[in-house]
């Protein structure tokens, strides 16, 4: 019997790599949210009938975790969207909770009252993923066109704490919240909460009036910012309290992680591979959109299979069989910045409308990473 | 010993864990790995095996001689009442007791 969680969950996902195994998967439960922010990539609107009609049913969720759990599914991420549009969230929730995964999820924190914390509280998730877009109702009211939401999304988070739900932050930056960096980090600080960071905002892949490439940092505002923060960690790693409450992690989740990429490219030093995603995705991860089409990822609409046409075993075998078609940008591998550089064949198809073609956006960023010393 | 409800043994690409459900994970939040004796010894004590009845079964499973045996599985036994996963056993010790 054997402890230490970063190790269990590297070790697992690993031999799941290797195995083909589902092991990590998001359930994409709607694409509706109450929050409208200008830099979301997937935001239709509260009571769209047009979504609301497509959205996966309450039984067909819990029947596809069924299908994955027994497929191997472990990590389940329950996301949006925001999960708790969905009026049958609990009636989701419960049963995939009494299935066997380690359950994570992604909310924007606002609709959490004191009884849905207290539902929670009763069959916990292991972790509650929040995002901040501001320290104040009026930066809230620019991103989110919402600003009570602040004092919502801050007192949901006292009302999960007080339950033991293990809660984590994280913050995307944008051009209306960018420079408010710091009074993030002092709530969440004050919270004795870690923070992540969201620093890349892709294009919009479906949904309406948001507008993520003109709300999105320019990639020298965002290589500014990262080295603020690359800073900004440096300052602080010698003060062991600091260290102990704030993990500033940028760009990372459950299919990104550093420590995957590098349990990836170790991989590939001794097994070949004709799969060209740098993460987890196809490999051992997959997406599964509200209207139920499989995908590698959240940013991508294909390679993409219909899982209530195919269940999801066979959906998970032509998914990782249509992962291996998609093609290699030569352009990025050989590219002098690639070690400072986002790129991945999700963000280049987003990007640029092509899996294989450079993106501009990540090439600028890359080389100003390049110029201003910024480690990625 | 019997361990408690709310706790799924799993096989996850090779690898067993042991996964708590719903309320469970109010007192265990996270994952548990174990050897692949340890999942054979986990699924008796599903069913309450006591510690001979362990022993004998690992001796049958398994080549390894019976002091070995005995020790491994004190040692396992430990590491579970330890990390309190399995359920209380009053009524034994009331017993002893009287």
């Amino acid at each position: 019997m054997s402890g230490g969680w970063a190790k269990i969950y590297q070790n697992i996902i690993n031999k799941s790599i290797i195995e083909g195994a589902p092991t990590a998967g998001f359930f994409e439960l709607t694409s509706r949210c109450n929050f409208h922010c200008k830099m979301c990539y997937v935001c239709s609107m509260p009571e769209d009938r047009s979504y609301l009609q497509n959205e996966l049913t309450t039984q067909q969720w819990v029947e596809l975790g069924r299908q994955a759990r027994d497929e191997g599914l472990l990590f389940l991420t329950l996301s949006g969207g925001e999960i708790f549009m969905r009026k049958d969230f609990f009636d989701i929730y419960e049963p995939l909770s009494e299935m066997g995964f380690n359950i994570t999820l992604f909310t924007n924190g606002s609709l959490i009252d004191a009884e849905k914390a207290r539902r929670l509280g009763e069959r916990p998730p292991s972790k509650v993923s929040i995002t901040l877009y501001g320290a104040c109702p009026e930066t809230y009211g620019r991103v989110t066109g919402h600003p009570e939401g602040f004092d919502k999304v801050i007192n949901a988070i006292k009302l999960l704490l007080a339950e033991n739900i293990k809660v984590e932050l994280k913050t995307t930056a944008i051009k209306d919240n960018y420079r408010e960096f710091h009074d993030i980090y002092e709530i969440a600080d004050g919270l004795g909460l870690t923070l992540g960071v969201v620093n890349y905002v892709a294009p919009r892949r479906e949904g309406c009036g948001t507008d993520p490439e003109n709300n999105r940092l320019d990639p020298i505002e965002l290589a500014r910012y990262e080295k603020m923060l690359q800073d900004f960690r440096l300052k602080h790693t010698d003060m062991k309290k600091l260290k102990k409450v704030l993990k500033i992690s940028v760009d990372e989740d459950v299919m990104t992680e550093k420590t995957i990429g590098d349990a990836i490219n170790k991989l590939l030093e001794t097994k070949k591979t004709d799969c060209v995603f740098n993460c987890t995705a196809t490999r051992c991860a997959f997406w599964l959109s509200w209207d139920g089409k499989l995908t590698p990822c959240g940013l991508l609409t294909e390679p993409s299979v219909d899982v209530k046409k195919h269940g999801f075993l066979e959906s998970w075998k032509h998914l990782k069989s249509a992962g291996l078609d998609v093609p290699v940008c030569n352009e990025c591998n050989s590219c002098q910045y690639r070690k400072r550089c986002m790129t991945c064949p999700a963000r280049l198809k987003v990007e640029t409308g092509r899996f294989d073609r450079p993106a501009p956006y990540l090439c600028e960023l890359s080389k100003a990473r390049a110029e201003l010393e910024v480690i990625y | 010993m019997k361990v408690k409800s709310g706790l799924m043994l799993r096989e996850i690409a090779g690898e067993w864990v042991v996964v708590p459900l719903g309320a469970r994970v109010v007192e265990l939040n996270g994952i548990i790995t174990l050897t692949e004796s340890g999942a054979f010894l986990w699924r008796l004590l599903e069913k309450g095996a006591e510690e001979n009845e362990l022993t004998a079964a690992l001796l049958k499973e398994y080549d390894i001689d019976e002091a070995t045996a005995r020790s491994d599985i004190g040692r396992f036994l430990d590491t579970i009442r330890q990390n309190s996963l399995c359920e209380a056993e009053v009524a034994k010790e009331a017993g002893e007791v009287k």
